[in-house]
């Protein structure tokens, strides 16, 4: 037995995840918001104090603070809040599955490019890196072409816009873990190859990979918006925030703004959430 | 280096033969028969069998691909289903205003995106920073639809700057003047994007710069901080800032596509959007392949420029 | 004698998220015109830090609280970063610890060079390139024209580093603060540039600053001496006074713990090694493959390891030795079967490592790794990491089986069994090692393969890491290849030393003979490369 005891306690130096998290403003903050309008928009039919669809010929684009009509109306008569309470569904649905199924894809072809022979992740990220950059709006316009407009063209365009995303990012990361002495470590032990991606270096990309994940949800909520304010994504006359914003643009030039930039704010606001969610659990993950 | 260049351009071929592969299934998998959207449902199934046989939609796919692609060569596309003039002169008018456009927001993107980066990245941590970090956290997150029409509305219709949209004044003096007050405001819309991908980018490495160990060995030789920004900083993130640059190109197309429908503009992404709702194929393919095709290039380009620029690629790179 | 420099209550303090940092807690210092004033101390001790104070390159989150810095008589603290300049490079010049990152990368030698002339001598352009080219030879670059026109990353790691001298030296500072400008690089370079730095500062009667924490610098170069710990200086003084009779106990600790040459460790001669042969490595030869199709560079084969044979024999510690890129890590990950061979055999106990039974082979050697930071996973408990292969290689039969082995192992490096469920960032660096080493010895091995494993800490810990590793070897009957570039160290411990230099293995010969005249001249090289710690301990004469 050694002589000198090295066995003084270590300095308890961290605090427990929760507490981190909460003492983090951003993320925390990010989190109330984001909490409040998932379920704003899961509550939506019950939230609403109207039907988003139904239209009132007789009160087209009432003002602000019309009674009735908190937001006021847009140019067909239908209550401007109802439709902004439900305009939400679509695209988190859309915005929040899409980001999770290009996340497991791309963690899974991230990991096999860092461990597989040089040519073969050679090659695979040269594909990776070209659709990386490619101008995605062009997917969007060939899905649209293909499958008609609607919610899966926003999906298809999402996961071929962030695969690419996050496989260059568990790829970097995933590479420089391989590197490191205790993945050698792990195979000098006996340990099979899958084994070590699974349970070595996985652990160490998973905190990575839900801070890009969270940012990503954000953009993408935006994205979508636009696209479907060009018509490609969700089609009327259900309510969309994107949707919304190109169906208010005619008046908005003449006086009422309102039509459009209230789904803006909260496409605005939604994706901040996300933004700040992402950017405080950086902080809190990696202490 | 000529031998790198050649080989990137060899990579090129395959690429640009997939891309059109991947183009041309587009009307494939299509599920509308374009040709009976377009005509006239009183025509005989006769008679749309004979126009099917003279738009060669009878043919095996393989056949049709080639055709196709020789039309592209040779004439631009074929014929539009729905105007029944040639796809080129749809096509490749609309495709110039869309370069015009998209160069203005890029050369908007990266002057404004490094000036911004630049500004922010040597003010790190103060008042000046912060502020700049706080808008472009917010113009990140704006719809950029909306961003258009808050633009049109401020510079047409509030203040009256600027018109409201198209690309020349239909009174018709059309000079270079009409031509870039008319591009102002679209090239703003349609770079917010990108340039705030690249003001977040220079100023990362302005700041990454500046706590390098190099340029502390300049600070300790006495040299003024202006003079290291200047020249050493400024020389060592140009790299970076091309290599950003290449990548956000995608994203000013994007971004143009977006704000053409808003200001009217009469470019490539208008014209597409239509074909979509018309089920116009011949449009569509040819569109989408030329501006694949000119993405491919920008990128090419961009990656010789950063071969250039890094000296270990440059001298002899073992 | 004036006083170049004068350092009183010097206070720096960093301030970090939460709390604020006392990086240097008043720190006195003298440095006269001409001498050498070597300031000595572990990592933490905030010897750095005092050195960039000097000329304001403190980073951003630190600030000097308190305390006066006067150069030449003018006050430094408080002045603004233009006083500043006027002051650096002409008046005070420095070098830093990594050459490799204190070039900028996209300028040639001669620009760099170049401005910085034209800046403090106010040449034109054509002067500029001679007074650089002068200067290149004077730090003994020899094809300067060539250097002059390269790029910092087409030179070595030493050749950089005069890069540096010369960068300094141009415009003729009357005092020099060297910042370890010797630590990143090998042994006989380390000379050469301490030699380097003291030549030039004689023949202009340049002050010195060197900062350090290898007392061998210390005795070789200064002539006076300040031991720094926790941001205090806690003893000062001529060298060789501080060194023979140091006064404070931690100066004293400190200087007992560094390895001399010629000197055994007392416990390294316990446990007596036997004849058989436990490992044995026949012609073996191992090549990497660098660059080709997808990487963008041309392809290139790199002999790591050339036709090396030499078997270790049960019960002794057979220590390798070489600068870097000798391919001393390289064979010992061969050894280990970490790394796949080229050509030749690699025996362990008779049995080829290579074949398919290796599995049950694998538990009976181990590998211990150099830095225990990266050696260890960061998001697996300590005591996971343990009992993993454990379970793996079937040693142990259950997770409670498991567990009591692991706790077993934690109490044999000196740990405390019940932090199995922290996670390495909680512990020391010292500790750290601990756990790599438990978890190595936790399966039972015959054999350990040690690859620098004391490299990475400070001198200090790496003293009772050394005890420890001795104390193992006799209690479990342990079989050590120990893998350094430090030859004090190795001489001290290990029965038998094998020479490597550019994957080849030079000699092999019983520590003892160390000193023999028949040793090859790179071992020999390598033996003057050695600066002792204490000039008036000699070692025993050739």
């Amino acid at each position: 037995m050694s002589t000198d005891t090295h066995g003084a306690a270590p300095p308890r130096l961290r605090r427990s995840f929760p507490a981190r998290f909460v003492r983090n403003r951003e993320a925390f903050l990010g989190l109330v918001v984001l909490v409040v309008v998932i379920g704003m928009s899961a509550l939506a039919p019950w939230l609403a104090p109207q039907d988003p669809n139904l239209g009132d010929a007789r009160n087209v684009l009432a003002p602000v603070g019309a009674p009735g009509h908190l937001l006021g109306t847009d140019d067909q008569g239908r209550d401007v809040l109802s439709r902004v309470i439900h305009g939400g569904r679509g695209a988190l649905v859309v915005a929040i599955a899409s980001v999770t199924v290009a996340v497991g894809i791309g963690t899974a072809l991230g990991l096999l490019a860092a461990f597989a022979g040089r040519r073969t992740s050679g090659l695979l990220m040269r594909v990776v890196d070209l659709m990386f950059a490619f101008p995605v709006i062009l997917v969007a316009l060939s899905l649209a072409a293909i499958i008609q407009p609607g919610a899966w063209v926003l999906i298809g365009t999402v996961v071929f816009a962030a695969v690419p995303y996050v496989t260059r990012i568990v790829f970097a990361e995933a590479r420089i873990e391989r590197e490191k002495d205790y993945v050698e470590a792990a195979r000098s032990l006996g340990a099979s190859e899958a084994a070590i991606v699974r349970t070595e270096v996985l652990p160490n990309l998973i905190s990575s990979v839900v801070i890009y994940g969270t940012s990503l949800v954000g953009v993408n909520i935006v994205f979508t918006a636009s696209l479907s304010a060009l018509g490609l994504g969700i089609q009327p006359p259900d309510a969309d925030w994107g949707r919304m914003i190109s169906e208010g643009a005619k008046v908005l030039v003449t006086g009422h703004p309102g039509v459009a930039s209230f789904p803006a704010v909260a496409i605005l606001l939604v994706a901040l959430a996300f933004n700040w969610l992402g950017d405080g659990l950086r902080d809190v993950l990696n202490p | 280096m000529v031998r790198r260049i050649l080989s990137r351009l060899a990579g090129l071929a395959p690429l640009l033969f997939v891309i059109s592969l991947l183009v041309f299934f587009i009307a494939q998998a299509g599920p509308a028969d374009p040709v009976k959207d377009v005509l006239s449902q009183r025509m005989s199934a006769e008679q749309i069998e004979q126009i099917r046989a003279a738009y060669g939609l009878d043919r095996p796919a393989w056949e049709q691909y080639l055709t196709w692609l020789k039309d592209i060569v040779t004439d631009g596309g074929g014929l539009s289903f729905s105007a029944r003039s040639p796809v080129s002169g749809i096509v490749f008018p609309a495709f110039v205003n869309t370069l015009i456009l998209g160069a203005a927001a890029t050369v908007l993107s990266v002057v404004l995106g490094v000036a911004i980066g630049f500004v922010s990245g040597i003010r790190h941590g103060r008042a000046a920073d912060r502020v700049v970090m706080l808008l472009v956290q917010i113009g990140s997150n704006l719809p950029v639809y909306w961003f258009g029409l808050v633009v049109i509305w401020l510079t047409a219709v509030r203040w009256k700057w600027l018109p409201p949209g198209g690309m020349h004044d239909l009174r018709g003096d059309g000079g270079f003047g009409d031509l870039l007050l008319h591009l102002i405001a679209p090239a703003v819309a349609a770079s917010l994007v990108s340039m705030l991908i690249i003001a977040r980018f220079v100023r990362a490495a302005v700041i990454e710069s500046e706590q390098s160990d190099y340029v502390r060995t300049y600070r300790s030789q006495g040299f003024g901080r202006a003079a290291i920004l200047g020249k050493h900083i400024g020389r060592n993130i140009l790299s970076p800032i091309v290599n950003t640059t290449g990548l956000t190109v995608g994203s000013v197309i994007t971004g143009v596509v977006f704000v053409e429908t808003i200001f009217s503009w009469p470019g490539i992404g208008t014209v597409l959007l239509n074909a979509i709702g018309g089920s116009d194929y011949p449009v569509i393919q040819s569109g989408i392949l030329l501006v694949a095709a000119t993405f491919v290039v920008v990128n090419l380009i961009t990656d010789v420029l950063l071969d250039l620029l890094d000296p270990r690629l440059r001298h002899g790179g073992a | 004698m004036t006083a170049v420099l004068t350092v009183r209550d010097l206070h720096v303090e960093f301030a970090l998220p939460g709390a604020a940092v006392n990086a240097v807690r008043g720190a006195d210092l003298e440095v006269d015109r001409g001498e050498v004033l070597a300031l000595v101390g572990e990592s933490g001790s905030g010897k750095s830090v005092t050195a960039a104070a000097v000329l304001g390159l403190l980073p951003r989150t630190a600030r000097i609280a308190r305390g006066s810095i006067r150069f030449e008589g003018t006050e430094l603290v408080g002045l603004t970063d233009r006083r500043l300049n006027t002051f650096r490079g002409a008046g005070i010049g420095m070098i830093f610890q990594n050459p490799v990152t204190s070039l900028d990368p996209s300028f040639t030698i001669g620009s760099q060079l170049g401005d910085t002339a034209r800046l403090h001598l106010r040449v034109s352009r054509t002067q500029a390139r001679d007074v650089a080219h002068t200067w290149l030879d004077r730090v003994g670059i020899r094809e300067a024209d060539r250097v002059l026109r390269a790029y910092p990353h087409e030179l070595s790691g030493g050749m950089r580093q005069r890069v540096m001298i010369a960068l300094a030296g141009l415009s003729g500072p009357r005092l020099l603060i060297a910042d370890e400008p010797t630590t990143a690089l090998d042994a006989v370079v380390q000379k050469q540039i301490l030699d380097l730095v003291l030549g030039l500062a004689g023949e202009t009667k340049t002050a010195v600053l060197l900062i350090t924490h290898d007392f061998g610098v210390v005795s070789h170069t200064s002539s006076r001496v300040a031991v720094m710990r926790e941001g205090v200086i806690v003893e000062a003084g001529s060298t060789a006074q501080v060194l023979d009779a140091p006064q404070h106990p931690y100066t004293r600790t400190l200087i007992d713990a560094v390895p001399e040459i010629g000197r055994r460790y007392p416990r390294a001669d316990r446990a007596s090694s036997g004849d058989t042969p436990i490992l044995e490595l026949r012609s073996v030869s191992t090549e990497f493959v660098a660059g080709g199709v997808g990487t963008g560079r041309h392809r290139s084969v790199v002999r790591a390891v050339r036709d090396v044979s030499l078997s270790v024999r049960r019960g002794e510690t057979f220590g390798l030795i070489g600068e870097s890129g000798s391919g001393k890590s390289t064979l010992a990950r061969l050894a280990g079967g970490l790394v796949p061979r080229t050509s030749g055999t690699v025996t362990f106990d008779g049995a080829d490592i290579a074949d398919s039974g290796a599995h049950e082979l694998r538990r009976r050697f181990q590998y211990v790794f150099q830095d225990a930071t990266t050696a260890l996973n960061p998001r697996i408990t300590v005591g996971e990491q343990i009992a993993r292969p454990l379970r793996r290689l079937g040693k142990a039969t259950d997770r409670g089986d498991a567990t009591a082995q692991v706790h077993r192992a934690l109490e044999l490096v000196g740990l405390h069994p019940g932090h199995a469920d922290r996670y390495p960032r909680e512990f020391s660096g010292g500790q750290r090692q601990r756990v790599g080493i438990a978890r190595a010895i936790a399966l039972e091995p015959e054999l350990l393969i040690l690859d620098e494993p004391t490299s990475a800490l400070d001198v200090s810990t790496q003293a009772s890491i050394l005890d420890l590793l001795l104390d193992l070897k006799a209690e479990l009957d342990l079989t050590y290849l120990f893998i350094g570039h430090n030859l004090a160290i190795i001489a001290a411990l290990c029965d038998r030393i094998g020479v490597m230099r550019e994957g080849s293995l030079v000699e092999t010969f019983p520590a003892g003979e160390l000193f023999a005249p028949q040793r090859h001249p790179d071992t020999r090289a390598l033996l003057d490369a050695v600066l002792p710690p204490v000039p008036t301990r000699d070692r025993e004469a050739s």
